[in-house]
């Protein structure tokens, strides 16, 4: 099994990687992530001209500037993740090559584990790509060390290494939210078979999950759309010294990754059992 | 005939589409190294048997077995050994004709790029091998389709309708390369068609297809056996010929044919004790000028006119 998965692994990596839609979305992410530095002063002197100050944000950082650029490059990776799995199964469909693939000797299941795992692959590069220029950005403008309070100097309230770590964290928790994504745009794709309409279902359904987690606490605990951004969202507050957050960081993070795979697991099952019990016409 | 021997077996195969029955009580058996023809006009259920002996669609009713295995229990093991060109040949357009190759070749098990460039040499593709297959015209695609279909060398190959929106000369290397898979490889094939003449000229054995139920299964050679001798013969004047011919005991049947240029056509039935030798001589002595004398072949397209003939008189 695990050599048939491999195969079909490196087929949808190659068909991935033969997409110009890929790679506009990962210049798209290195520029957004490297523009991070100007943007978040553009921001900063936005905000402070609309509330009649002067200067830019004091408690602004490397670490502030870094997680905010990641932040902003996710939402176009979360884009891109959506778009290609929501029209994956898809556009095999309507270019009809669903059917030549499911009269090859291959396990639905596994072909869409494949699709799966080669976009979270992609998705997931990406998103150390933008971690690497957003901090080599941050590092050119403002320079990565300890944070330390402005208005007591002498005070770090986080040091270098506790920040790499933190960003190390919140990047791999990262993942496990995308790969959530990634599986249940898959099952939407598999809904219909063209991939406007199921990119479509995919947005309304993550929209759907966005709105009952703003009606419900309890479910926005454990949807992994609420999810998607946090970790970074916590990286953010903890450079901007909200000291009080490290509980939260420490707690939120096992959350968010268990929340995130039992969804994962979950859209890959509805996906696979759709795809398993179709007419292939 | 042992079990062994049959490459294809289904029995009482139905699909139902809603209310709808698409193939009906299908019973199909079809002998390895054979070239094998299913007919029948649009909406007979040709593509959705093609489609449940590949596991695409689940049959509602009976099951497909395989090189004697069952398609339900053994399907990667079975679908390994069988190369398909179902409806219309479907590519990755934004991938090269030679990069698509190479993706079917990777879920069927690996192919050689020897392999793979011998597979579009073979089918007239050997210098498009690089181009995108969105440039592709019709004919190009329906080519590549076929090079899928063989391109790992499977023992039993499904082709639908292999020669829509092919030119004549595709058409021909698509009928020499249908007869060397069978006759100099001894693999099976299984063509869908709605172009009798085409399957007739390239098939042993024909299963016809009507309304989801099969209507017709036998070898091409028996199924075209002539039960009498047909002659058509091309006279000056029909008056003094017929008169000669409803004399001769050996005529059974004088059918006057649309005529077309100098002289009358008719068609003669013959029976027992006169042959087109004698007949000919016959009409000559009889002072009737015999411009031309064809004896006829029984067609599929005879036997297709006279299965619509006999249901329409039912």
């Amino acid at each position: 099994m695990i050599g048939r998965l491999w195969t079909l692994y490196r087929v949808e990596l190659s068909k991935l990687l033969a997409r110009r839609l890929l790679w506009v979305g990962a210049l798209g992410v290195i520029l957004l992530s490297l523009a991070g530095p100007a943007l978040s002063s553009a921001f900063a002197a936005a905000q402070a001209a609309a509330e009649g100050g002067e200067g830019g944000d004091a408690f602004q950082n490397g670490w502030t500037v870094l997680s905010a650029s990641v932040s902003r490059a996710s939402f176009l990776i979360w884009l891109l993740a959506t778009v290609l799995a929501a029209s994956s199964v898809a556009e095999e469909a309507s270019w009809g090559t669903l059917r030549v693939v499911c009269a090859r000797p291959v396990r639905r299941a596994e072909w869409i584990a494949a699709k799966v795992l080669s976009l979270w692959t992609l998705c997931s590069a990406a998103l150390l790509l933008s971690v690497l220029a957003a901090t080599l950005s941050a590092e050119l403008a403002f320079g990565l060390y300890d944070v330390v309070d402005p208005l007591f100097p002498d005070r770090t309230v986080h040091t270098f290494g506790d920040m790499r770590w933190f960003v190390t964290a919140a990047c791999a928790v990262s993942l496990i939210p995308l790969l959530a994504l990634i599986a249940l745009g898959t099952f939407c794709s598999t809904l219909v078979d063209h991939p406007g309409h199921a990119t479509g279902a995919a947005v309304a359904l993550l929209v759907v999950l966005s709105a009952a987690g703003g009606l419900s606490p309890g479910f926005e605990e454990h949807s992994f759309v609420s999810q998607l951004g946090l970790p970074f969202s916590l990286v953010s507050d903890l450079a901007n010294q909200y000291t009080g957050k490290l509980r939260e960081f420490n707690e939120d993070l096992p959350r968010v990754a268990w929340v995130s795979a039992l969804w994962a697991v979950v859209g890959y099952q509805l996906a696979a059992l759709r795809l398993g019990l179709r007419d292939v016409v | 005939m042992s079990s062994g021997d049959y490459v294809v077996e289904a029995e009482g195969l139905g699909k139902r589409f809603g209310q709808r029955w698409a193939v009906r009580e299908l019973d199909l058996a079809i002998e390895r190294g054979t070239v094998c023809g299913l007919l029948g006009p649009n909406g007979a259920g040709k593509s959705t048997t093609l489609r449940m002996l590949l596991g695409l669609v689940r049959p509602s009713h009976g099951a497909v077995r395989l090189f004697g295995a069952s398609l339900r229990d053994s399907r990667l093991h079975v679908l390994a050994r069988v190369g398909c060109l179902i409806e219309a040949p479907a590519f990755y357009p934004h991938l090269s004709g030679r990069k698509n190759l190479e993706i079917l070749g990777q879920l069927s098990g690996g192919v050689s790029a020897e392999r793979i460039q011998a597979t579009l040499e073979r089918v007239g593709l050997g210098d498009r091998g690089e181009d995108r297959t969105a440039g592709y015209s019709t004919g190009m695609k329906q080519r590549l389709g076929l090079a899928a279909a063989i391109l790992h060398d499977p023992e039993f190959v499904l082709l639908d309708e292999p020669l829509n929106g092919l030119d004549p000369p595709a058409v021909l290397l698509v009928r020499r390369l249908i007869r060397e898979l069978a006759e100099k490889e001894g693999k099976t094939v299984l063509v869908s068609s709605h172009m009798l003449h085409e399957v007739e000229l390239s098939c042993d054995h024909v299963v016809l297809l009507r309304s989801g139920r099969k209507v017709v299964d036998g070898k091409v050679t028996e199924l075209l056996k002539p039960d009498h001798a047909q002659v058509a013969v091309r006279v000056d004047d029909a008056g003094p010929a017929r008169e000669w011919l409803d004399a001769q005991a050996g005529v059974t049947k004088v059918t006057l044919e649309a005529s077309e240029g100098e002289g009358v056509a008719l068609l003669v039935d013959l029976g027992e004790g006169l042959g087109p030798a004698q007949l000919n001589r016959g009409l000559i002595e009889a002072g009737v000028e015999v411009s031309s004398l064809t004896p006829r072949r029984r067609t599929l397209e005879d036997l297709f006119e006279e299965l619509i003939a006999e249901e329409a008189s039912a």
